[in-house]
């Protein structure tokens, strides 16, 4: 009984427990409404299928309407992205100069949020995608900087120019002017100067002026323009002698005269006078030399500014200037002069590379009365240029050149070789140095290595004579006479007969054949002049080493070692006698041809 | 299905009500609570959510209960009550749902003391009922988003005291009495601490416990029957 009530009321209780739980209500559950995607993405300042050929600054704007939130962007150029996130605009830079020529495509894809409001739209995860497209080509890319043109020298400043439009994309620069490796200065260029195309260099001076820029793209984007110079010619100077302790210094116009309002020379050289840059002459207390006398490396040259008065002159450029004591020089190594009166020009030979033993390569220039070439010739190889001769035949007026154991005949008129004598062809000896000179119809021959000198009929190759010759031989112009060590010679009969004998060890002779006169000197600078018809011999007052005869003056000079003398050949007497040399060697000769002083290099001064 | 069970249980008491003195008596209770701090909490659930337009669903309303008894005598009767009720804030859309259910369940062992109101009538009594609460109370959260679903729950419980005047009429009717019975439960219930954790509670925005206030009207019907 008891059991089944407790089981009746344990049953009522689950019934009655079950019947009264309690129920929740439904969800709030919201209707939404699907919206039409309303999301833009627009980029300015790119078209479809367009040319670029500049660098473009991109802006892209998402625009949502109010409704669709930005979820992802990607911007990819040929698939590399550029941009990426969630930002809502922005930019982006195109550089072709990057990309190279080519076709590319710019693509867009955006995820933007679906705007239902729904709990998904809430929480990003339903959406739209959209995608754009941009096809672009670059071609023809114009020079991404400024190309600089070669300078120009305007109103005696530098003007460097260039195309300014191609400064569009430019913001500023920095100008570089050097001098060789030395920067002169350094010139900050905003934008204005830069479209303005045009700089002018008012302010250096120098022998090389190089400018070069360096630019900045209003992309922050930095480039070396080009390097452009221009070799300024230095103001052409001479110096020519006023008397025995002055000479005068004369310039012409600098080429960068605007530059600087006066220069100076070096202060030692004289009170500190202001200089004119478009030329003048001044007086320089001091007493001439022939080469320049400032040293090895010219003259110092000090050009200035005013700048507020006496005292605070700028100092715009120093440097040193080579400025000869004399007019300008056609260099040349090793060179012979002579003066053909006939003609009236000068004439050299050159031997173009004095290093290249055992051949050397000889040529003959007919010179403008300023020394430079007017007509060349290449006369041939040969194998010494020592004690090398260069004369005017007499008989024919050409020219004659005795080197080694070559001896040339030149056509005077073109310069072409008319014949030549080879040792060889008469004498063979091999291993034996010989010197071969040819006179008029001769052929003679000094075995040095032999000490002996034999004469052939040149055409013949017939031997007419034979005798020793220990050290020295030289023959007058069209071989009348000869000196043989210390004997004196005169063709006689077709043979050389000693005509006068001198005891004293002679070192080099000179040959005044149609005055019948000769000069020389023995090893110890002692000077004589021997009369060839009287056998008449004097003692020079004057000790020299080289000696040079004008034919036109009918004067020579006697070098020594600091100086130039200038004697008369008849009376010996000595003219002029300056100290005009800085150095001395054994191999700086003299030549005094019409006047006309010159170096073996070809500097000279006239009317000396 | 469940008519059907409560008929049969029904008659199964009235077989067994043969020759004894008791009376067991069930009513069916219609409930009203307060639960005053449990509707701010919800509030403040509400202010939480900002994305959602979430909304209130369930407010802890009144609730149909029971209470199952025993009449010693005709003065003195002991009773066990069950009540339930809860809270629930929702927002659904096509694509997710977001959902915080709040049940309530309240076991209720108490006593009642009754006298008759008038001097002839047996049958209208008024009396005090004094009573022990146990509260169980869940927090569930559900949401899912697409395909993607979360829940989570925690388990709270109180105990408390509570007392209260009720007024019942009784009408006999065959072998057993019908009864109505109204009466208002004053509940003084505690902290609702974690079920795992004592030392846990539940608090509102401001820092005050909240409890779990049952008080209210209890309006009933049911049947006394004698054993």
């Amino acid at each position: 009984m008891k059991k089944s009530i407790i089981n009746s009321l344990l049953g009522l209780l689950c019934l009655l427990t079950l019947s009264c739980d309690f129920e929740f209500a439904d969800d709030s559950f919201h209707e939404l409404e699907k919206v039409e995607p309303q999301a833009l993405f627009g980029l300015e300042n790119l078209r479809d299928n367009m040319l670029l050929q500049e660098p473009v600054k991109v802006s892209y704007i998402y625009s949502g309407n109010g409704v669709h939130r930005l979820l992802q962007m990607t911007i990819t150029l040929n698939d590399k992205i550029l941009v990426s996130g969630t930002a809502t605009k922005g930019s982006f830079l195109i550089d072709p100069y990057k990309l190279g020529e080519g076709k590319y495509e710019l693509k867009v894809e955006y995820t933007f949020s679906s705007g239902t409001n729904s709990m998904a739209d809430k929480n990003n995860l339903e959406g739209y995608v959209a995608n754009k497209s941009y096809r672009f080509i670059v071609a023809d890319l114009p020079s991404e900087t400024i190309v600089l043109n070669e300078p120009m020298i305007v109103d005696g400043s530098v003007h460097l120019s260039w195309d300014p439009k191609l400064a569009k994309n430019l913001q500023k620069a920095k100008l570089s002017i050097k001098m060789y490796d030395t920067l002169l200065e350094e010139v900050e260029m905003d934008k204005d100067d830069l479209l303005s195309g045009l700089y002018v260099d008012k302010k250096n001076v120098g022998s090389k002026l190089i400018y070069k820029l360096r630019t900045t793209s209003i992309y922050e984007k930095v480039l070396e323009t080009n390097t452009t110079e221009i070799d300024i010619e230095p103001m052409e100077m001479r110096r020519e002698i006023v008397d025995a302790e002055r000479t005068r210094l004369v310039w012409k116009e600098h080429p960068l005269y605007g530059n600087f309002d006066f220069f100076r020379i070096s202060p030692s050289y004289g009170e500190e006078t202001n200089l004119d840059p478009r030329g003048g002459e001044h007086i320089i207390n001091k007493a001439p030399k022939f080469t320049n006398d400032w040293g090895s490396n010219g003259l110092d040259l000090h050009f200035y500014r005013y700048d507020g008065g006496e005292g605070k002159n700028k100092l715009v450029r120093k440097f040193e200037q080579d400025v000869f004591f004399g007019n300008g020089f056609e260099n040349k190594e090793k060179a012979q002069f002579i003066y053909d009166t006939n003609k009236g020009c000068y004439l050299c030979t050159e031997i173009v590379d004095p290093n290249s033993y055992p051949n050397y390569e000889l040529k003959i220039h007919q010179l403008n009365d300023d020394l430079s070439v007017s007509k060349s010739a290449r006369i041939g190889i040969v194998k010494s240029t020592w004690k090398m001769q260069f004369e005017i035949d007499p008989l024919t007026n050409n020219y004659m050149i005795d080197a080694g154991s070559k001896s040339f005949l030149i056509d005077a008129e073109t310069l072409n070789v008319i014949d030549v004598w080879d040792s060889g062809d008469y004498w063979t000896v091999n291993g034996n140095y010989m010197k071969m000179i040819h006179r008029n119809q001769l052929g003679i021959i000094h075995n040095v290595t032999k000490d002996s000198l034999i004469v052939y009929n040149a055409e013949t190759k017939e031997e007419l004579q034979h005798f020793d010759c220990e050290d020295h031989i030289d023959v007058s112009s069209t071989g009348k006479y000869m000196a043989v060590d210390g004997s004196f010679r005169k063709l006689t009969d077709g043979k050389y007969e000693e005509i006068y004998k001198d005891p004293i060890e002679i070192y080099e002779v000179l040959f005044l054949e149609e005055l019948d006169l000769c000069f020389y000197r023995n090893y110890y600078g002692g000077l004589y002049r021997l009369n060839l018809e009287t056998k008449e011999r004097k003692t020079l007052n004057v000790e020299g080493g080289y000696f040079c005869y004008d034919p036109v003056t009918k004067k020579m000079i006697i070098q020594s070692r600091s100086t130039v003398s200038i004697m008369d050949v008849f009376s010996l007497e000595i003219t002029k006698a300056v100290n005009v040399f800085y150095h001395f060697s054994s191999d700086f000769h003299l030549f005094y041809l019409n006047s006309r002083l010159i170096d073996p290099e070809g500097r000279y001064f006239d009317n000396y | 299905m469940k008519k059907l069970l409560g008929v049969f249980l029904f008659v199964s008491l009235l077989n067994t009500a043969n020759a004894q003195n008791g009376e067991l008596f069930v009513d069916l209770n219609y409930s009203t609570f307060s639960f005053s701090q449990l509707r701010e909490l919800q509030d403040d659930q509400l202010k939480g959510v900002k994305d959602y337009p979430l909304a209130v669903n369930d407010d802890f309303s009144s609730n149909i209960g029971f209470t199952l008894g025993y009449k010693i005598n005709n003065q003195f009767a002991a009773y066990f009550s069950y009540n339930t009720t809860g809270g629930k804030i929702s927002y659904a859309d096509y694509s997710g749902v977001i959902r915080l259910t709040q049940p309530l369940k309240q076991y209720v062992l108490g006593g009642m003391y009754t006298f008759p109101l008038l001097e002839n009538s047996e049958n209208f009594r008024f009396g005090f009922k004094a009573f022990a609460s146990f509260t169980s109370m869940e927090i569930n959260s559900y949401s899912k988003l697409l395909d993607n679903s979360s829940e989570d729950s925690i388990e709270l419980r109180s105990t408390g005291l509570g007392i209260g005047p009720t007024l019942i009429y009784e009408q006999p009717i065959w072998k057993v009495r019908l009864r109505f019975s109204m009466a208002y439960d004053l509940v003084f219930n505690g902290k609702l601490t974690l079920k795992d954790n004592d030392d846990m509670h539940l608090e509102d925005s401001s820092g005050d416990d909240i409890k779990a206030d049952w008080s209210g009207i209890r309006a009933g019907i049911g049947i006394s029957i004698p054993i």
